[in-house]
């Protein structure tokens, strides 16, 4: 197989300090400052009156109207940045139209939307904009950048908190790495609102002034918002073009601390093993780094165990290792903040410069680093790391260098087996739906065993019913498994969740503004972001593997399970848990109708969690694991949000099976008849309906059992796998989502 | 010890039951001199604040962060103190 490398083409950014990359980059060297008062909205009675906001940020004058009709200030960001980004690599409009889009965010739509959800908490018949409803999900920033720009590849939202920018990223080139794309469009965006100025205020983590990272009177973050979009592209694709690179993204990593759902493992130990990962992803040694682009939130808690961290893995010599915080300037970006800090990165190795702290002027003495203070350095910069510690211990480290240096380790494709060796529920159901058991009716499944008896206690406290229904789910599936124990600390965890804790953050919305910010709950915030289920799952269970949430409304399962099967193919993991977990809403269930988007039928939205247990083949056998399939194929397609799914599921099933397959069932999580039909007929040997083989396939809806939420292709999954077990012939599954279609072929072992 | 101190106490001890989820806590078990933090209770920072707000919430008391919050947190008799020797304004 030919070596895969990936390069970053093209750059986009929008920030306190520029909202262009030209901008930005005079910003960094010039160290000009970004944190100000805010005046989005009013501040009183929160611990600081500051942040990295985006001044007078007019979308308007970048962005035709058309690509901005029913955007949230979020999605408005992304955009920008999106566009920049494309210009800046000029690709051909053919080579655009095939681009994945990955895009990590913390807030999505929750900046427009939540006034709306404060007053529905109080009064369900609030009248709430069809636009706001629509922008508000995560996955609507990458689906507006898909429609604006007619990109139609793959299409991902990753959510790990802090770290989310930099897994987008990550995420893109392990699809162009796999071989599924030759480009893609990655990055985050984050726009700055209430909600989370208020939780991070509760947690004290703010500081009132312009934050001061490393500093010895550092007293907290500053919050940012902004957005960066990466150009990620194959190497000899963009050399083809007659592109020149910015850098090559040589490695990179993500681990979990498994230790606390806001704080850092204080010794560093977590972050040191993501970088010494990352190094060993890219092939590098910590004296080939001349930069390392630090996570530092400026937190009592953070740039200590950072330091600690560079120091276990860079020796004594990390305390000349030229470093630097962009949150200096930018504030803390979340969602957006590994992408903007990429970007900074990239812009200062190809600058030639290293760009300081602002903020800082007296070092920590805990925190010995190669500061740079002022105004940037000149420097050459030919190895680069930046680093991303996310809430709940998600550890990410990006490994920048120039294209013409060696090829990484990880641009040798490898293409590993990949099984499912055990699977969990709550509800279980997929015994019932695979036997062909007629649909319960009414309005989908709900819950109804104690989650907290099925959880420990002390251990499990913390966790809102979501992350319980998630952390049950995966403990079926560890005890499923057979892995001891003691031999969990590796494994890693990828789930699915289109809204989250919707109806919790509503609650604190009206908290919030009847009650005031003094009154905020501190232990409430962290359980509203999209990464609290895995971040609580991975903790509960001791799992330092990879860890992701993704969303994809209606496919979420599916992708998560996609995206575990790609890790594990490409040796970035051994063992997954894989999945989706969605909690019944009734202000989802009460917007959802009003905006049309109820689904087909009078099905209720229903809830549920389900884990499959993906495993590396040759791994399980050895441990004598008994296999139930394996996966034969994966298709991620896209389209445009509103276009016809029938030619987008064909496009996912061709990647999934490009040789046909007589299959024994499609398993749906309730595609239209259309669509089925769309793919079944990609699976006859030589194509079309009249080959013959796919008409004996059974149809298998598994909506009608679970309900309609959105964690419910992680239930197809685990049906298909059912009946790939029990009939001993392939299954294929498939889930489908505005613009999306997700395919799994799943082979008998 | 007073009515009043004893039901302050036994109300503190409600109080941290309920707002840390402490789900398999008597509140009557809690002693009043045990250490809240780093002590059988495995309480954490982020108790701490949550503590804080709901103490403020319920008494109109606020707790200092840093030193001054840790002597008030160092143990439910403590904390009762605290209250009463700052009366809501």
């Amino acid at each position: 197989m030919t070596a895969r490398r990936v390069v970053v083409s093209g750059i986009g950014v929008v920030s306190s300090v520029g909202a262009d990359r030209t901008t930005f980059e005079r910003s960094l060297r010039d160290g000009l400052p970004g944190i100000r008062r805010v005046t989005l909205f009013d501040t009183t009675g929160y611990r600081s009156a500051v942040a990295g906001e985006v001044a007078d940020f007019r979308p308007g004058d970048r962005l035709p109207a058309a690509a901005l009709r029913e955007t949230s200030r979020t999605d408005a960001l992304g955009l920008v940045a999106a566009a920049e980004a494309l210009e800046d690599a000029a690709l051909g409009d053919a080579d655009r139209a095939d681009l994945a889009v990955v895009v990590g965010g913390t807030t999505g739509g929750m900046p427009d939307a939540e006034l709306d959800l404060a007053a529905l908490h109080r009064d369900r018949s609030t009248e709430v904009p069809l636009s706001r409803i629509r922008s508000h999900p995560l996955s609507s920033t990458a689906d507006r950048v898909a429609e604006a720009f007619g990109i139609q590849g793959p299409r991902a939202t990753v959510c790990t908190a802090c770290s989310s920018g930099a897994n987008a990223v990550g995420m893109a080139a392990r699809l162009i790495r796999t071989g599924r794309v030759r480009a893609a469009l990655a990055g985050g965006a984050d726009a700055l609102c209430r909600l989370t100025f208020a939780g991070f205020s509760a947690l004290a983590a703010l500081d009132p002034e312009a934050c001061r990272p490393f500093d010895r009177s550092r007293r907290g973050l500053s919050l940012g918002e902004g957005a960066a979009m990466l150009l990620v592209e194959d190497l000899e694709h963009a050399i083809g073009r007659g592109a020149r690179p910015y850098a090559e993204l040589r490695g990179f990593a993500n681990t979990a601390e498994a230790h606390h759902i806001t704080n850092p493992l204080e010794s560093g130990a977590g972050a040191a093993r993501a970088l010494g990962l990352a190094l060993a992803d890219a092939g590098i040694a910590p004296h080939d780094v001349d930069y390392v682009n630090a996570h530092g939130t400026a937190t009592e808690l953070n740039d200590p165990m950072e330091a600690l961290a560079l120091a276990e893995v860079f020796g004594p010599g990390s305390s000349t290792l030229p470093c630097s915080s962009t949150k200096g300037q930018v504030g803390h970006t979340l969602g957006a903040a590994g992408a903007v800090e990429a970007a900074a990165t990239l812009l200062a190795m190809r600058g030639g410069f290293v760009p300081p702290t602002v903020g800082l002027s007296d070092p920590d003495p805990a925190c010995p680093l190669g500061h740079v203070m002022g105004r940037a350095k000149d420097l050459p910069v030919r190895f680069a790391l930046s680093n991303s510690f996310g809430f709940g211990g998600n550890d990410t480290v990006l490994v920048f260098g120039p294209p013409d240096a060696d090829p990484p380790p990880s641009a040798t494709p490898r293409r590993r087996s990949v099984v499912v060796t055990a699977r969990g529920a709550i509800p279980d159901l997929a015994n019932a739906i695979a036997s062909g058991d007629a649909p319960p009716g009414g309005s989908g499944t709900r819950v109804t065993e104690d989650l907290r008896a099925l959880l420990h206690p002390a251990r499990g406290r913390r966790m809102d019913r979501l992350s319980r229904m998630a952390t049950v789910a995966a403990k079926r599936a560890l005890d499923a498994s057979g892995i001891a124990q003691g031999d969990r600390s590796t494994v890693g965890l990828v789930l699915g969740t289109a809204w989250g804790s919707f109806d919790r953050s509503a609650a604190f919305m009206d908290r919030l503004l009847t009650r005031g910010p003094r009154f905020a709950e501190p232990a409430e915030f962290p359980n509203l972001l999209a990464s609290a289920p895995a971040g609580h799952a991975s903790i509960y269970h001791g799992l330092t593997g990879p860890n992701l949430s993704v969303a994809a409304l209606d496919a979420s399962g599916d992708l998560a399970v996609a995206v575990a099967a790609l890790e594990i193919e490409a040796g970035a993991a051994d063992l997954l848990l894989a999945g989706a977990a969605e909690e019944t809403s009734e202000l989802v269930e009460v917007l959802l109708s009003r905006a049309g988007l109820g689904g087909n039928g009078a099905q209720g939205r229903g809830e549920g969690a389900a884990i499959a247990v993906l495993e590396e083949e040759g791994r399980a056998v050895a441990r004598g694991a008994r296999v139930e399939a394996r996966i034969g194929g994966i298709g991620i397609a896209g389209g445009l949000p509103d276009a016809d799914l029938a030619p987008v599921a064909a496009a996912a099933v061709r990647q999934a099976c490009p040789d046909g397959c007589d299959v024994a069932a499609l398993v749906h999580s309730g595609a239209a008849d259309s669509v089925t039909a769309a793919a079944l007929a990609c699976l006859g040997k030589g194509g079309g309906a009249g080959s013959g083989c796919c008409g004996k396939a059974k149809l298998v809806s598994v909506e009608g059992h679970t309900g309609r939420h959105e964690a419910r292709g992680a239930v197809v999954f685990s049906v298909a796998t059912n009946v790939v077990a029990r009939e001993r012939r392939p299954v294929l599954t498939l889930g489908v989502a505005p613009g999306t279609a997700i395919a799994c072929l799943l082979l008998p072992a | 010890m007073t009515d009043e101190t004893a039901s302050l106490r036994q109300e503190i001890k409600e109080l941290i039951v309920r707002e840390l989820d402490l789900a398999d806590v008597d509140p009557s078990e809690i002693e009043d001199d045990a250490p809240l933090f780093g002590g059988g209770l495995g309480l954490d920072s982020l108790d701490a604040l949550q503590l804080a707000m709901a103490i403020e919430e319920r008494f109109g008391v606020a707790i200092p962060d840093g030193d001054g919050g840790r002597v008030a947190f160092a143990s439910v008799r403590a904390l009762a103190d605290y209250v009463t020797a700052h009366p809501k304004e």
